[in-house]
Parts: C-alpha cells; structure tokens; sequence
C-alpha cells in the first residue's frame, strides 16, 4: 500500500508520517468489504509508518462489519507500535468496542494430541473402560434378576406388560412378512438345485430344518434388533438427555430395576413366542412355493416336514431365541445408559444398539452352533 | 406512537390452541429501541404471545406488522426476510447439539449472507468476545454451564445484527449475577445498536433495571390489562398489575394501597 489507492469501500490517502483510511458506503456484513490485514500489505511498502487514521465521517450504515474492522485495526496498531486515530466513529462502534476490549482470539480445536505411543495407550485405555463398563453393566442386571426373585412384588409388572405389547404383539407383522419371504426364497433356491437330482419332496425338509434351527431366531433377532433394540437406546437415551435418569439415581430407584429389568423381561418373555411365530410363517412361505411350482401336496409338504424336524430341533432354536432376546435388551438399554447428553447423542445411540444388537446376535449364534455340535443336538 | 412508525405493531391478536382461547384481542405496539418487557403471572399466555410473534405458531385471528410489512401470512420469502432482521433468544436457548459454540453463531452468517469462511470466522469471534465466551468456539453445547449457554444462544441471535430481539425467559434457570449480567448485556445491545427489544420475563428484577415500558398479560381476561413504564405502573396501574409488580404475587399480601379498579 502507499500513494492513493480507492478499494471497494476504502480510500486510502497518504499523509505525513502515516495513512488515512477513509470509510466509504455501508459497511454491514452484507457487502464485500475488505479486512484490515488484507488492506494493509505491509510496512514495507508503505514507507514509514507512525500514525493511522480511520475516518469515518463519510461512511452510510454499519453494522458488526465495522467492528471487525476497527478491531483488528486496533490489534495491528498496537502490535506494530502505531498510533490508531478513530475520526467520527459512530456512538454505538465506541460503546461496543468498550464491552470488547481486545481483539477476539479463537482457541484452538479440540483434537488428538500426543506421539503415537500416548494414543494407542489413551486407545487402549478408552478399549479397557469401554469393556470395563459393559461388565458392570452386566452385573448390575444380574444384581437386578436378584431384586426380580427375591422381590417381584416391587417389580414394575405395567410396564413389562407395556414394553411385551409392543414388542411382541406390534411386532407380529413385520416378523411374520419377513419370514414368510425368508422361506419362500429358501424353498425356491432349494427347488432348483434339487431339481436336477430329482429330490425336489427334500425342500420341506431343508426349509423346515433351516428356518426352525437357524432363520426362525435369527430373522426375528434382526427385526428386534432394529425396531425394538433401537427404541430401547432411543427412550433411555432421551430420558438421560431430559435428567430424568439423574432423578430416577437421586430418588434411590435404581435406573437398571426401573428401565432395563421389565424390557429385559419382556424380551425374554416375547422372543421365543415370536420366533415360534416366525417359524410357523417361514414354513408357510415354503408350502407356498412347493404348492405352486412343484405340484406338491400340502398334506405331502407337512408330512416331509413333521419326518425332518424333531424336539430337539425346536428347543435348539427356542435356547436361541431367549439369548438373543436378552442380547437385544442389553445392547438396547446399556446404548441408552450410555448415550451423550444431546440429540445426536440420542441417534448416535439407537444406531450403536443396533449395531452392537447385531453383532451379539451373530457371535452367539456361532457359539450356539459350536456347543450344539459338541452335545450333538 | 403512530402504528406506521412502530417497528412491531400487533392488532386484535386471538391466539389458541386447538377451541382453548389463550389470548384474545391483543394490540400493542413497539417504538424503535424501546425494550419491552411482556410480563404477567404463569400461563397467561406470555410465551404464547412471543411464538405468534415470531411465527411460531400462526394466530387465529388478528395481525403482526414489522417495518409496516405484514408477518402474519406473509409469503415465505417476505417471513423469511423478516426474520432476517430477528434475533431470538430461547428460554432452554436451543442451541444445536451436534455444533460447536462457533457453528452454532456461524450458521445464520452462511444461511443469510455471502461471506467468506475467514470473514465469518472473525464476525463469530467477535460475537462470541461481545458476549463474554472467548475461547468456548470449540465446545458443544453439553459442555457450557446454563449461563454460557444463554450467553451462547444470544450470540447466535445477533449473528446477522438484528433490528429486533425477542428473549423468551433469558433469566430462567440461570443464578442471581448471571442474570444481572444478561441484563446488562440487553441494555448495552440496545445503546450500541439501536435494537427493538421484547422480552418475555416475570422476573421482578430485570423488569425493573431494563424495560421501557411493561406489558401486563392477565390469566383471567386473557388479554393486555395494562401497558407502561414499570415505575407508573406500580404507582398508579391496575390493583393487579401494583400487585405482580409489588411482588404480592409472590407473598401472597394484600396490594400495597388496596384492591380497586
């Protein structure tokens, strides 16, 4: 900068042993208007420098815009040693610049810090409390069961009744359409590769075993998964939000007894019936199919299916079916006790039950496939 | 005051919820710079008056006017440029969880102007300095006490310098000195910009120190029952209102010269 320049908004006029910025137009944050270091290339160019003036004399409106301006004007003044003359500042720029008397500065972001050493350990750390919370929130429910035997008086029977209608009944629906559909594509898959070697009567008998050992439990677990353990993490989650649970701790109620003991319950309760349920739809969705493509009697597909299916293979998939109920609520509910205390804290939580509900589902599902070998059910 | 030099004009508002009348037949209007305090007992329609106000909720019979332009059922982009020109700060201050302190006060400057990112950063810092939360950019909402929180929330309502701010309860919750000091912050906005203020408050305090005039809401009537500068209001106003005003409200006392209309 130096001479005479005119730059949107400023005119710059050179004077002995300084520089006059004259203020022209509105100055409000909405037009372009330059920043203070932006206008000011630097003392090199413009010779030597001891006195700036601002004038404002000839400027329209203002707004936080100016401020700005002024403001960091007056931090640059200061830093190079010059001296800062305001002409005609507005009342209002005099009084604000009072209440902020220093060049705003921002902190810096929040962010990892350390050498990699410090945060694999801080990684590992937050691993190990994470685990560690998960484990005394599994004591807890088992201190809860506890409370459940010895006093089921006090436990809240209304809203185990409440969380089983809701879970159970409302569910009826979308487990049964999607088992329904699990068994009509299992059969039809079936049927082709079963067609070649002329083995077509076998498909009640894999649907059947498939549906009743493995789908039944397993597609009702993922249904439960995203549509109850989700609600699960959303309620408890927005109660934490709302203080509620901090009233429930402070009122003496323990929030496990008071929130997770009834929908554990009711989970327990409600998913060996809705895997029966399934069971029954995904062997329905079979005869469907066995009926209308491969001219197969309903009285044949039920025979096959009665000579596949033993007791044991129903109680194996109902030991599943309450392990996965268990595991649903407690993804649902430790994700809603853990939630952050903000609305995406609540989303955030929901997706995590769901997530977490999932995978339990599946590891315990391969567990259950390992120690059934072993026993030989 | 004329109706055409007020900057807010209400005229014959009814407000309500669902058949529940709330309010009824509500006009008032508001002068350039003058901060008005609507006050009156719980449930008399306070908060009611200030989400028909703003657009919140549309009101069932009547008028607001900003600047001689009609709100109520005003086109979307005429609302939308009349709410440019407000800032509001709520009562929990409502500021987005998911965002930091600095995006929550930057995210008017990117809906409403062109500005550039390092522009917008200096204005939100300077805000944020303004309402004494230098250094909290990078925190959410979770992390501030209830009165940063609300100084927070004030910044955001001044992003885009507003001719007109609406407090919803800017006291609640918050302790003794941090209300004083919104208070004062209310008053300096005001000397320093100019800015039409309404307030929502049965604080007795902050009535005192910062409105102009009072607007008295009562529960029973369901409408204004008195409207003035606070100090002759409790000279010589509605038993009422010399009532709430003298705290016998709050003491249950009998009014300080007696029941009488």
């Amino acid at each position: 900068m130096g001479g005479q320049a005119h730059i949107e908004g400023v005119e710059v006029e050179s004077q002995p042993n300084g520089l006059c910025l004259r203020l022209v137009g509105d100055w409000t944050i909405y037009q372009d208007r330059p920043g203070f270091d932006e206008l000011w290339s630097g003392p090199k160019d413009a010779g030597p420098v001891d006195r700036v003036t601002i004038d404002c004399c000839r400027m329209g409106t203002w707004d936080s815009r100016l401020l700005v301006f002024i403001l960091q004007a007056r931090g640059r003044s200061k830093q190079e040693g010059w001296h800062l003359v305001l002409s005609c500042l507005p009342d209002g720029v005099q009084r604000l610049l009072e209440q902020v008397p220093e060049e705003p500065r921002t902190s810096g972001p929040a962010g990892p810090k350390g050498s990699l050493p410090n945060r694999l350990g801080r990684g590992a750390q937050a691993h190990f409390q994470r685990a560690r919370d998960i484990s005394t929130f599994a004591g807890e429910i088992v201190v809860g069961v506890g409370h459940l035997l010895s006093r089921p008086s006090r436990f809240r029977w209304g809203d185990c009744l409440e969380v089983m209608q809701q879970t159970g009944a409302r569910a009826l629906p979308i487990v049964g359409l999607i088992s329904f559909l699990v068994g009509v594509i299992m059969a039809f898959q079936a049927a082709i590769q079963l067609r070649q070697f002329g083995a077509e009567v076998f498909v009640a008998n894999l649907v059947g075993l498939a549906v009743v050992r493995e789908m039944g439990p397993m597609m009702a677990a993922v249904v439960l998964c995203g549509r109850t353990g989700a609600a699960f993490a959303a309620q408890i989650g927005t109660m934490r939000v709302n203080e509620e649970i901090d009233a429930l701790k402070t009122l003496g109620a323990s929030p496990i007894d008071f929130l997770v003991m009834p929908r554990m319950a009711a989970l327990f309760v409600m998913m060996p019936l809705l895997v029966i349920y399934a069971n029954f739809l995904g062997i329905l969705g079979g005869l469907f199919i066995a009926v209308t493509t491969m001219d197969m009697t309903v009285a044949t597909y039920f025979a096959q299916t009665r000579e596949a299916i033993g007791l044991m293979d129903v109680y194996t998939g109902l030991i599943k079916a309450v392990a996965f109920g268990v595991l649903i609520a407690f993804s649902g509910c430790l994700r809603g006790l853990q939630c952050k205390r903000s609305s995406a804290g609540v989303g955030a939580a929901a997706t995590s039950a769901v997530v977490t509900g999932i995978l339990l589902v599946i590891v315990a599902d391969a567990l259950f496939a390992v120690i059934f070998d072993r026993l030989g059910l | 005051m004329a109706t055409s030099d007020a900057v807010i004009a209400v005229d014959g508002l009814e407000c309500r919820y669902q058949e529940t009348v709330v309010l009824r037949d509500v006009s008032f209007t508001v002068p350039p710079g003058e901060i008005l305090v609507v006050a009156g007992p719980s449930g008399c329609g306070k908060s009611t008056l200030l989400k028909n106000m703003i657009g919140l909720h549309e009101p069932y019979r009547g008028n607001v006017v900003y600047f001689g332009q009609s709100f109520t059922g005003a086109e979307p982009a005429r609302r939308r440029d009349l709410w440019r020109q407000m800032g509001i700060l709520y009562q929990s201050a409502a500021l987005w969880s998911a965002m930091t302190v600095a995006e929550n006060v930057a995210l008017p400057l990117q809906e409403y102007t062109r500005l550039p990112k390092e522009r917008i950063a200096e204005l939100v810092r300077l805000k944020l300095a303004f309402v004494g939360l230098q250094g909290a950019e990078h925190r959410f909402p979770a992390e501030l006490s209830g009165g940063m929180k609300k100084r927070a929330g004030l910044a955001r309502a001044l992003a885009l310098d507003p001719r007109i701010l609406f407090f919803d309860e800017p006291s609640a919750g918050l302790d003794p000195l941090s209300a004083r000091n919104l208070d004062q912050l209310i008053l300096k906005i005001r000397a320093a910009f100019g800015t039409t203020v309404v307030v929502v408050s049965h604080e007795l305090d902050s009535i005192f120190s910062i409105a102009d005039r009072v607007l008295m809401l009562d529960t029973t009537e369901k409408t204004v029952i008195a409207i003035g500068p606070p100090r002759s209001l409790l000279d010589r106003g509605d038993w009422r209102v010399r009532e709430f005003l003298s705290r016998g409200e709050i003491t249950g006392k009998e009014p300080p010269t007696g029941k009488g209309t």
